[in-house]
């Protein structure tokens, strides 16, 4: 993938992600990972190489995306903010539209007496869980998210990380992880890629089992992975 | 959430300086006029300004009510032509740069050049003098919305990509909303102009004939040399363009302020 200017973001990158896996990209500010996300995404087209699926050969709807900000619709309120999507796709009635959007609302945890409240009355963390419902309310095959968790403080964070687990145990879906946070990474991916300069320069393959909760933040075999990550993290970082 | 209260104390204690400069003003002018003896055809005191506006209610009142309605006229027609031409500069790059530069030409020809121009293709009555608001009027609101219909958070952007929205439905659902703040600004900007572009008018669309709006009364009582009418009709132009604000402010504030809240992130 190259910028105008003649700048490689990418290059040799190879990623692949079992149907229903995760995968967790890691590296320094920079190195390409957002720029992978949203070539995957269909938001960027790469200059050479090949995507698959071809982001424009899916359904519109099978790819939902989750950005670092929640980038919620100011002048709609969360319901609509999360039945924005279906609409878009053209799918369904409007009271089925509301149906699923309440429901996905459910799953994230938002509460329902909050359904009407706008993104201005809402906080961060409520904001993510509505952000995350609007991701997930086309029932994607693909999720991508970037950075969800990193304007949160770290016990919201580590909140929802276990959210975002358990939603993928009930609804499995092929997930990219972008993230600077390690411990995030080896909770969420099954492989964590570490990036080098516009490449994938190590992957850690990541053993642990489910369900991987905050607890295991302790255990012998996440501090291992945690130094993996971590070292070659500050082999990329060189 | 609560709508906000307005602090009427608060408000009160800031117009505070404001109301005593003016009150100081007119005091010192009752003052320059009564020690240097100026005659009134040239500044009548605020006694006799206050007098002619008593006098003459009748026909103030009027005339600022046919102004009102022209002003109000021209404005809306500028909001909806400038949002209409704005949606149209949105869409292309070679539309923006083939006709915003005639624009920019439009709003630097004089007003007061075009005005009998105008007269002579719709002819002497209420409709040259909302053409002539509406056009003073048009720019802010036309430059205004089409930076806020182009000005898209990326997110935004994104998302809507994501979902690949036409052209429609981005333009309906993400790129208007979006532009909402803007036109309330432009809003904000034009409703004086309109008000000056009625009064305007109604100077050139007033000239011998009995044409009764702010503009018109004020060509006329400055032809008799009847000072102190005319500036009481001065000042209600002023109070004019004043309410128009307040209007238009309230107007915004009430049904626009979730479009102006930022991107709740």
């Amino acid at each position: 993938m190259r910028f105008p200017g003649g700048r490689d973001v990418l290059s040799g990158v190879d990623l692949d992600v079992p149907a229903g896996g995760a995968a967790a990209l890691v590296g320094p500010s920079g190195c390409g990972k957002t720029t992978l996300l949203r070539c995957i995404a269909g938001l960027l087209a790469p200059t050479t190489g090949t995507i698959t699926p071809r982001p424009e050969a899916v359904p519109a709807g099978t790819m939902a995306y989750v950005f670092q900000e929640p980038a919620l619709l100011p002048w709609l309120d969360a319901l609509h903010n999360v039945m924005l999507p279906l609409d878009l796709v053209g799918r369904g009635a409007p009271e089925e539209q509301r149906g699923m959007a309440e429901h996905w609302l459910a799953e994230v945890g938002f509460g329902r007496d909050d359904l009407a409240k706008y993104p201005g009355e809402l906080s961060g963390g409520m904001k993510m869980r509505v952000s995350l419902a609007r991701a997930l309310v086309t029932e994607p095959a693909i999720l991508l998210l970037d950075e969800p968790f990193a304007a949160l403080d770290d016990l919201l964070r580590t909140k929802l990380t276990e959210l975002l687990l358990a939603l993928h145990a009930r609804h499995p879906r092929t997930m990219v992880l972008v993230t600077h946070n390690i411990a995030e990474a080896i909770f969420v991916g099954d492989e964590v890629c570490v990036f080098d300069h516009g490449r994938i320069g190590s992957r850690v393959a990541i053993d642990l089992p489910a369900p991987r909760l905050a607890q295991a933040r302790g255990g012998a075999a996440f501090g291992r992975l945690y130094g993996a990550v971590s070292d070659a993290l500050a082999e990329a970082a060189r | 959430m609560s709508r906000t209260r307005i602090p009427w104390t608060q408000l009160a204690v800031e117009a505070l300086p404001a109301v005593a400069v003016a009150a100081g003003v007119v005091v010192f002018w009752q003052f320059a006029v009564n020690h240097w003896q100026v005659p009134a055809y040239l500044l009548p005191s605020p006694i006799q300004v206050a007098t002619a506006l008593w006098e003459k209610r009748e026909a103030l009142l009027h005339a600022f009510w046919v102004t009102a309605r022209a002003s109000l006229a021209g404005l809306a027609a500028a909001a909806v032509v400038g949002t209409l031409l704005a949606i149209v500069f949105s869409q292309s790059r070679i539309i923006r740069m083939a006709l915003y530069p005639y624009v920019v030409f439009l709003q630097t020809v004089p007003i007061v050049a075009v005005a009998p121009l105008l007269i002579t293709w719709s002819g002497y009555g209420q409709r040259t003098v909302i053409l002539v608001s509406a056009i003073i009027a048009l720019f802010p609101i036309l430059s205004n919305v089409t930076a806020g219909l182009l000005a898209l958070d990326p997110n935004h952007r994104d998302l809507f990509r994501l979902y690949r929205a036409g052209r429609w439905p981005t333009l309906l659902r993400l790129r208007l909303p979006t532009a909402m703040g803007h036109l309330a600004l432009g809003l904000r900007i034009s409703c004086g102009l309109a008000v000056i572009g009625a009064i305007v008018g109604e100077f050139f669309v007033g000239r011998g004939s009995d044409f009764p709006g702010l503009g018109a009364v004020m060509d006329r009582w400055l032809a008799m040399g009847k000072t102190d009418a005319l500036i009481a009709a001065v000042l209600l132009s002023s109070l004019l363009g004043l309410l128009m604000f307040a209007a238009v402010n309230l107007l915004t504030n009430r049904l626009l302020h979730r479009y102006v809240q930022g991107t709740g992130d």
